[in-house]
């Protein structure tokens, strides 16, 4: 160690070597990398809060529903289980699944609605499901924006030459938010 | 080996401006013949009166001086193969109403032809315009007017609703707020008295509300109802009428006529549906 510090300042190679190591990193795409990789933990966040945002809606829906469709148990419970399930989830990949399940499971809910021509007409049910489609709506866009960024940065990742370094960096492919059709068919309803 | 890294430094840089600069342009949703905004007012149906265009922009233009808000109306005969909910987030994020970093724009989208319509509310006025009042503005002003086919009216005064709503939460008040006439239901009798019983319920409650809480504060969806209808109300006993002169102070900018809008950014909260 102190035969490197004292080379350090007078052997000129060591400064020489840093230049060297600082512009062969930036010319392979490490900064890019690192650059990318934070945009998609910011745009991951804003799917998560809107993840949250929707899944404190649900038990005022819910509640409001059951005030007309008491008997429709299956799917409350069903709505419950994906919801609770949201919020245990761990992982990134926890989170879409259950995500996933939680618009599944609204759908059907709002579905059913149909049906209750009194619930249709309540109010309440009226603005719940509106800020429900604008929730489902918000997720939509950042779902979509994270996948952007998820696509940005994969692309570096693979692309020549910073796919020789990437892997010595530990910067591995990102996972995309795939949303099923029928997920996505809940902010296509019509009401 | 480190030598032949550092020759294709230049290159992979090149790559990578190319691959970002590419990304960057299919980071919006890729909608081909978006309309380009002309105003605050865009009407490419042709659907919205000359008078009434006027109105809407003298209101457009106190909103965006008072407060740096921006909203966007915009017409098409068609969204073609695209939903109305995708269309409207691509002009959204084409022409970013609302002033930048406070992103208080909204986007009023009508398709003519296919009788949808969309109402998208900016990430700085999700507090002043909840989804769940976005959607009343939808059930009560917007489909019944556009169903009698009076889309002029329609538009005028759900953006008049929006722009007050916006105006409240920034604590002014707009003072060249058109007039709102009296739609007449068709019905008549006691059914068309109903709402009117329901409006004045609606205005003691806001008032009660106004003397517990004061003016400011956020409100919940039913509290926002009350203010809705109990301003709806105000408007039409009010019948406040103003010059439309402050019309065109808004838009500088050279060359291309329209000054543009400010910035604002959209997280696709609103509503929307058909009518």
């Amino acid at each position: 160690m102190n035969w490197m510090r004292r080379n350090l300042r007078t052997n000129p190679i060591f400064p020489a070597l840093a230049i060297l190591l600082a512009t062969t990193l930036s010319g392979c795409g490490y900064n890019t990398m690192v650059r990318e990789r934070e945009a998609i933990d910011a745009s991951w966040a804003q799917v998560e809060n809107q993840l949250q945002r929707r899944n404190d809606l649900i038990p005022n829906l819910v509640s409001t529903t059951k005030g007309y469709a008491s008997h429709e148990k299956e799917i409350f419970t069903a709505v419950a289980d994906a919801r609770s399930r949201l919020i245990g989830a761990k992982t990134r990949d926890e989170k879409i699944q259950a995500s996933n399940q939680v618009s599944g499971a609204l759908s059907r809910l709002l579905a059913i609605s149909e049906a209750y021509p009194q619930l249709k007409a309540d109010t309440q049910f009226s603005r719940l499901s509106d800020e429900l489609a604008g929730t489902e709506n918000r997720i939509a866009t950042e779902r979509r924006r994270y996948n952007e960024s998820v696509r940005t940065y994969n692309t570096t990742v693979k692309s020549f030459p910073t796919t020789l370094f990437a892997g010595c960096f530990g910067f591995s492919q990102s996972e995309y938010f795939e949303a099923p059709k029928e997920a996505q068919a809940v902010p296509k309803v019509a009401f | 080996m480190r030598d032949e890294r550092l020759r294709a430094a230049p290159a992979s840089l090149l790559l990578l401006v190319a691959i970002a600069s590419a990304t960057l342009a299919s980071a919006a949703i890729a909608i081909p013949d978006l309309p380009r905004p002309t105003s605050f007012v865009t009407d490419t149906a042709g659907i919205i009166p000359a008078a009434v265009r006027k109105q809407i922009e003298a209101l457009d233009t106190e909103l965006r001086q008072k407060t740096g808000a921006e909203i966007a109306v915009v017409t098409v005969r068609t969204t073609g193969e695209d939903d109305i909910f995708d269309y409207a987030m691509a002009i959204s994020e084409a022409w970013q109403p609302g002033t930048k970093g406070k992103d208080n724009g909204v986007v009023f989208l009508i398709s003519v032809d296919d009788r949808k319509m969309q109402i998208l509310t900016g990430y700085g006025v999700e507090g002043a315009l909840p989804d769940g009042l976005v959607g009343e503005i939808r059930d009560r002003i917007v489909r019944p007017a556009f169903r009698a086919g009076d889309f002029g009216h329609g538009i005028l005064e759900a953006t008049v609703v929006m722009a007050q709503r916006i105006a409240a939460d920034s604590g002014v008040t707009l003072t060249g707020v058109p007039e709102i006439r009296q739609r007449r239901s068709g019905r008549g009798g006691a059914r068309s008295l109903f709402p009117l019983i329901l409006m004045a319920a609606f205005m003691i409650m806001r008032m009660v509300e106004m003397r517990r809480y004061g003016r400011g504060g956020r409100r919940g969806g039913h509290a926002g109802s009350a203010l809705l209808l109990g301003g709806l109300l105000g408007h039409s006993l009010g019948r406040r009428h103003s010059g439309y002169g402050s019309f065109g102070g808004g838009f500088g900018g050279g060359g291309g006529g329209f000054g543009g809008f400010g910035g604002g950014g959209f997280g696709g909260g609103g509503a929307g549906g058909g009518w």
